[in-house]
Formats: C-alpha cells, sequence, structure tokens
C-alpha cells in the first residue's frame, strides 16, 4: 500500500456500529449541541402543556376554587357534554379557511414566483409587512372597512350601486372573511418558497413533451409543491381551529368556536380544569391533524413551515 | 369650591369699579362698595361654612401618609377605558406618589388570574358585587382599617353596611353604585313605544332585527331575562330557566352581536338598542344627543364596584390613600359625574348636578331600589351556575 493513502476513517456510525465508541462521551456531547435546544422545549412548552393537562384532571369547588384532587370528571362530561356539534364547526371553519387560502395562495405565489422577476421581493414584502401588526389591530382595520357606515359601504353607496348599506359585519361569512384574511400570509409564504425551488426547465422539458398546461400543472407542480402547501396547511389550519379573536369581534361573539368554549370556561363559568380538559382535548386533536399531515407529506412539510 | 367662590368673588367687584369709574356714582363709591363687598363676602362665607360643615374632605392619619409616601408606588389593577384620566393625574400630582395601571376588561378575567396566583402583586381592584364576592370566597382580600379610611367612615350610606357579602363594608369600599338597563336612539326608536321603559323593549323588539346589541355577560343577560318574566335575578329554578333560554333564542336573530363595550356601534348609528350600564347611556349621551336611557320598570341588578385590596399587596399604605381620596366628597363627585352612574355616597348625591340627577338610573326611587336585587349564591354556584352555562353555551352555538 503506498504511504500517501491512508486508511478511510471510520465516520461515528461505523464506530458506533463496531463498538470502539463507548457511551460515556456521548452524554456530555448531546448536552453541549442539544442541552439550550431541549432546555427551550421544557421550559415553554413541555412545562405549559403539563401544567394544563394536570390541571384538567383536577376538581373545582364553589367560586372556581381549584380543589387538588384527582378526577376524571372533566373528561366524562366532555364527552356527554354535548360539545360535539361545536368542534365540528370549528372544523368546518378550519378546513374552509385552509381551502379558501390554498385557492387564493396558488395563484398568487405561482405568479410571483415566475413572473416577479426584479419584483419579486417587493410583493413578497408587501404580503409579510401586514402581518407585522398585531392581530388583532388588523381586525379592528378589517371591522372599520367593512362596517355598515365603513369605507366601502360608503363608497359603493356614494357610487350609487347600493340603496341601503349590506350588512356584513357579525354574520357567519364575516368570520369566514375574517379568517381567511387572518392566515393568508402562512399559506402563501411557504407556497412561494416551494415555487421558488422548482426548477423552470422542468416546465419546459413537459412543454417540448407535449403536456397540456392542464397536464403540466398535475404532474409537476402540484407533486413538487406539495411539502409548501402541506406545510401552510399547518400553519393555516392548526391555528385557525383554535381561534377565538375572530369569531368574537367580527361574528358578535354570535358563533361558538372551539377557542371560544375552552375561553368561555375559564372565565364566565370559572371553571378553570373543566377550560384545561377542554384544551386538552382541542389540543389532543389538533396533534392527531398534524400527524396525519406530516405523515402523508413527510418531511417536505416540516421542512417547508420552517 | 375655593374657585368657584374666588371667581364668583371677583366679579361684582370689577363691575363696581367699572361703574365707579362715572362720576355720578364717584362721591358714594368708596362707601357704597364697601358694604356691597361686605355683604357678597359675608353671604359667600356663610355658604362656603355650611359646605365645609356638610362636605369636607377627611385627611387620613400621619401615620398612613408618611408610610404612603415612603412606599411611593401604587398597582392599579381596574377597568379600562372607564374613569376620568385626571382622577389618576391629580392623585399622582397631590401626594407625589406614582401609579402603575393594568386593565381587565371583564370581571372573570381577574378572577382567573387571581385563582391561578393568589398572590398578584396589586394593590387596589375594582371587581364589581360579583367579583368581590368571587374573590372574598377565594379568600384573596384583605381587611381594610377603617382608620385610615375617614372618608369612607363618613360618606358611606348606612344601607351599605347591611350587604350580605361584606357587612359593615370590611373587605371593599363601593365607589359608586350601577343598575343595567338600555340606551336607544330617538332618530329610529319611537319614544312613545308603549313597551318602552320595559325590558320587553329589548328582548322582543322584534322589528329591530340586527339593530340590537346585548352585553357579552352570562349573568346579566339572563337575570335580566329572569326579571322581564317576573322571577328572581338569582333563580336557579330549571323551569324558570328554561323560560329564559327559549326567550334568549327567540331574541338572537334581532341581536347584531353580544358585546361588552358596544360604544362605536351606539355612536355611530349602527345599533339602535343596546343593553348597558344604565350609567353608560349617559356617557353615550354626551357624544350623541339622540342617544337615551332607559332603567327598565321590572327592576334589575342593583350592584356596586368597590375598591378592594389584595392579600398580597406590596404598597397597602398607599391603597388605603386612593380610597380614602376616591370617597372624598369632591373626587367622587367629580368621578360619578364622569361615568355616569348612581352615587353611593352621602355628599356626591347631594353635589352632582340637577341635570345629571334626572337621567334615568342616577338616583332611583325607593320603590324602584326594592324591586332589584343583588346577586348571590344561588346564581353563583351549583345549579344556578351550571344552568346558566349551559343556556349560554347553547345560544351561542
Amino acid at each position: 500500500m503506498p504511504d500517501h493513502i491512508k486508511p478511510l476513517e471510520k465516520d461515528s456510525k461505523v464506530r458506533k456500529l463496531s463498538g470502539e465508541q463507548t457511551g460515556k462521551s456521548l452524554v456530555p456531547e448531546l448536552v453541549k449541541y442539544l442541552g439550550p435546544i431541549i432546555l427551550v422545549q421544557l421550559v415553554f412548552v413541555l412545562a405549559p402543556l403539563a401544567i394544563i393537562l394536570l390541571f384538567s384532571l383536577l376538581k373545582t369547588g364553589a367560586y372556581g376554587k381549584i380543589i387538588y384532587a384527582f378526577t376524571l370528571d372533566n373528561y366524562v362530561k366532555l364527552i356527554d357534554g354535548g360539545y360535539g356539534m361545536v368542534f365540528l364547526k370549528s372544523f368546518f371553519y378550519a378546513v374552509q379557511t385552509n381551502f379558501m387560502c390554498i385557492l387564493i395562495s396558488y395563484p398568487l405565489a405561482y405568479y410571483i414566483a415566475r413572473y416577479g422577476k426584479r419584483w419579486k421581493m417587493f410583493f413578497i414584502f408587501m404580503i409579510i409587512i401586514p402581518s407585522w401588526t398585531a392581530y388583532i389591530v388588523r381586525l379592528y382595520a378589517l371591522k372599520t372597512l367593512v362596517g355598515s357606515n365603513g369605507l366601502i359601504n360608503s363608497w359603493l353607496m356614494g357610487f350609487g350601486l347600493i340603496d341601503a348599506p349590506i350588512q356584513f359585519l357579525y354574520t357567519p361569512l364575516a368570520v369566514s372573511v375574517g379568517l381567511v384574511y387572518t392566515w393568508l400570509p402562512f399559506m402563501v409564504l411557504p407556497l412561494f418558497a416551494a415555487m421558488e425551488g422548482l426548477d423552470s426547465s422542468m416546465w419546459e422539458a413537459a412543454e417540448d413533451l407535449g403536456a397540456t398546461p392542464f397536464r403540466r400543472f398535475v404532474r409537476i407542480t402540484l407533486p413538487l409543491t406539495r411539502g409548501g402547501l402541506l406545510a401552510g396547511t399547518i400553519l393555516v389550519m392548526i391555528p385557525a381551529l383554535g381561534d377565538w379573536l375572530v369569531p368574537h369581534l367580527l361574528g358578535g361573539s354570535k358563533v361558538m368556536m372551539a377557542g371560544m368554549v375552552v375561553a368561555h370556561k375559564f372565565t364566565t363559568t370559572g371553571d378553570i380544569p373543566a377550560g384545561s380538559c377542554m384544551a386538552t382535548a382541542l389540543a389532543s386533536i389538533l396533534l392527531l391533524v398534524l400527524y396525519f399531515v406530516i405523515k402523508w407529506g413527510g418531511r417536505e412539510a416540516l421542512e417547508q413551515s420552517l | 369650591m375655593s374657585i368657584i367662590l374666588a371667581k364668583w368673588g371677583e366679579q361684582p367687584n370689577n363691575y363696581f369699579n367699572f361703574k365707579g369709574d362715572c362720576t355720578m356714582y364717584s362721591i358714594f363709591k368708596v362707601s357704597k362698595l364697601k358694604v356691597l363687598c361686605f355683604c357678597l363676602y359675608l353671604f359667600f362665607a356663610m355658604t362656603a361654612f355650611s359646605w365645609a360643615v356638610e362636605f369636607k374632605d377627611y385627611a387620613v392619619p400621619e401615620e398612613c401618609l408618611k408610610q404612603a409616601q415612603k412606599e411611593g408606588t401604587l398597582n392599579i389593577y381596574d377597568w379600562a377605558e372607564w374613569w376620568p384620566e385626571e382622577i389618576y393625574t391629580n392623585f399622582e400630582k397631590q401626594y407625589g406618589i406614582k401609579i402603575i395601571r393594568d386593565n381587565y376588561a371583564s370581571d372573570d378575567e381577574y378572577v382567573a388570574k387571581f385563582k391561578l396566583n393568589p398572590n398578584c402583586p396589586y394593590d387596589i381592584m375594582l371587581p364589581s358585587t360579583r367579583g368581590m364576592i368571587q374573590l372574598k370566597a377565594l379568600d384573596i382580600l384583605q381587611k381594610l382599617n377603617k382608620e385610615w379610611l375617614p372618608n369612607a367612615v363618613q360618606y358611606l350610606p348606612e344601607k351599605n353596611k347591611k350587604v350580605w357579602y361584606d357587612v359593615d363594608n370590611n373587605y371593599g369600599i363601593p365607589t359608586d353604585r350601577f343598575f343595567y338597563g338600555y340606551s336607544y336612539n330617538t332618530k329610529y326608536v319611537n319614544s312613545n313605544d308603549p313597551r318602552m321603559g320595559s325590558w320587553a323593549l329589548l328582548y322582543e323588539g322584534k322589528e329591530f332585527k340586527g339593530r340590537i346589541t346585548m352585553l357579552d355577560e352570562m349573568f346579566v343577560v339572563i337575570g335580566n331575562g329572569l326579571k322581564y318574566l317576573g322571577y328572581s335575578y338569582n333563580s336557579d329554578n330549571e323551569q324558570e330557566l328554561m323560560q329564559v333560554r327559549d326567550l334568549l333564542l327567540k331574541q338572537k336573530p334581532q341581536v347584531m352581536a353580544y358585546d361588552s363595550w358596544p360604544k362605536r356601534l351606539v355612536l355611530e348609528e349602527e345599533a339602535w338598542l343596546s343593553n348597558c350600564w344604565v350609567g353608560d347611556s349617559y356617557f353615550y349621551f354626551q357624544e350623541l344627543n339622540t342617544i337615551r336611557g332607559v332603567l327598565p320598570k321590572e327592576g334589575t341588578e342593583n350592584g356596586v364596584d368597590p375598591l378592594v385590596i389584595p392579600k398580597g399587596a406590596p404598597h397597602p399604605a398607599a391603597a388605603h390613600l386612593w380610597i380614602n381620596y376616591i370617597m372624598s366628597p369632591k373626587v367622587n363627585t367629580e368621578l360619578i359625574m364622569g361615568i355616569g352612574y348612581s352615587p353611593n355616597h352621602k355628599a356626591s348625591q347631594e353635589m352632582v348636578s340637577e341635570d345629571f340627577k334626572k337621567w334615568p338610573g342616577t338616583i332611583p326611587s325607593r320603590e324602584y331600589l326594592e324591586k332589584c336585587e343583588t346577586i348571590n349564591e344561588k346564581a353563583m354556584t351549583g345549579k344556578g351556575l351550571e344552568l346558566r352555562s349551559k343556556i349560554w353555551e347553547e345560544l351561542k352555538k
């Protein structure tokens, strides 16, 4: 064997498999590299969830006093409390919001990514900037726009297009529109990122091979942006399912979504354990949704959403 | 008061000086002026004296003031956008104590907060009757030191000392009195409507579809519905409550929104009939003169907004100083006139203006008070609470 060729250094996996690496040095290394993130996860993610889970197993006394004794009553009440309709309705709103967001964002992201050229960044910024303002402020802004005496109604009346203002606020439609309006940027961005990653030569090749625009879309664009689509779904559907500010502000508190039931239990009824129990149930459903999305979309979805 | 006196005192003086320049009066000038001035002085001094005797501002003991000034700050936790801003700034100016404020938007918000952490570092809170009952049941309130509250001892009406949840006002000093009712806009709602003056217009005003707002408060909307049907505000009778449920479900299509602070909707004339604390209708009226308030004849809840000190308060002396400041006749009158609520103070119920007294619900009659009820544990716990919660959830579904 010539001198300048040294035996290949075994990588860590090989060393571990061959039993050369003892477990001793692994722990400090894990602490060194993963310690901070584990700490953050423990304090800010796991601890609050654990507290909610703990509260959901406690009893409530008169005037909502928390009694530190174990019980499963809250869960029993939840199951036969007739909350199915509320959960279904929230689910309906969330799916609808997601669907509308996809319908609006897909062409938007496509056109920006393909034809935006040097304006690309400008357009993306125009989408991002509104989401820098707090979400509640944007909802109030929307309220002044679409209210009975709002800008849109007064313009329409000014041009003589309608005689009486259109009552839009405080209807279920307002809730749907508000939800789409709030969560739209979170769908556009991952889709845009996915579209950006597409090589335009793919489209050219498809065109050269005689694919119709529809076929091109179904066979090339859609499968390659699936990750972005699912990432957007994670970012839109899950928060929309737990939303309660939109039905409160735009729906006039007339529509009860799952998030509002939780808030109602926590505040008006003053039953914190029952509220925690509902929050746990809601979180479990969301986890289930997340699980299926990731299972179907694989790792791409998660990576795109980060 | 002294400023007004000074102004009034000056005016006649100037008047006579001006006249005195005319030669006709020049001979009598001195004597006439002197006599008149003396008479005026006597008159005003006497009125001022009588006021002073009746409505004096009692200062806190030296010991409390010293400790408060050493503490230096006061953490207030109260309603957002309610009391006039000057009340806070004047206190800061007068005593050199810094105020740090934190706000809530509903009774439930602070109760939930204290339930999870009974030692929240607030010095002063302003719950409603319901909130105070809950806080007291959760054992969060501090017993007040009455020696440090001379104004409260002097000016609280006797009937206040008999309330079941706080005998002798040991835990809270009520600053005002509230009633529920509704406001309407005379442009759209006929003042001579036969249902005017009753809850009927609000709960069964079918022709005002999409023009009614209700408070987003479970106990209030259900309780007033009970009152309208002729039952007790605190009923826990299932049949009675189910009747209210039907009433509310029938009303829902007419309701534009359940909103606890529908000020914008009322002032922009989007809502014509609006369920509110009667005092708020006075507040709206200041900005839009077609608004009127109604105190429904069937009765409603009769509640107070007491100032309380939680057990974990880091600045108790400053908190007592604040309560005494709010209960001084001048400040309390200013407060009541600012928010439009009914005074609960021996002095300020005399001192408010005549126009103010004419507004419904500001000085209610004895007979009316007898029709009203204070909220109690029947509505707030057990079956009463459970049924109310269920109705509310069904209503919002």
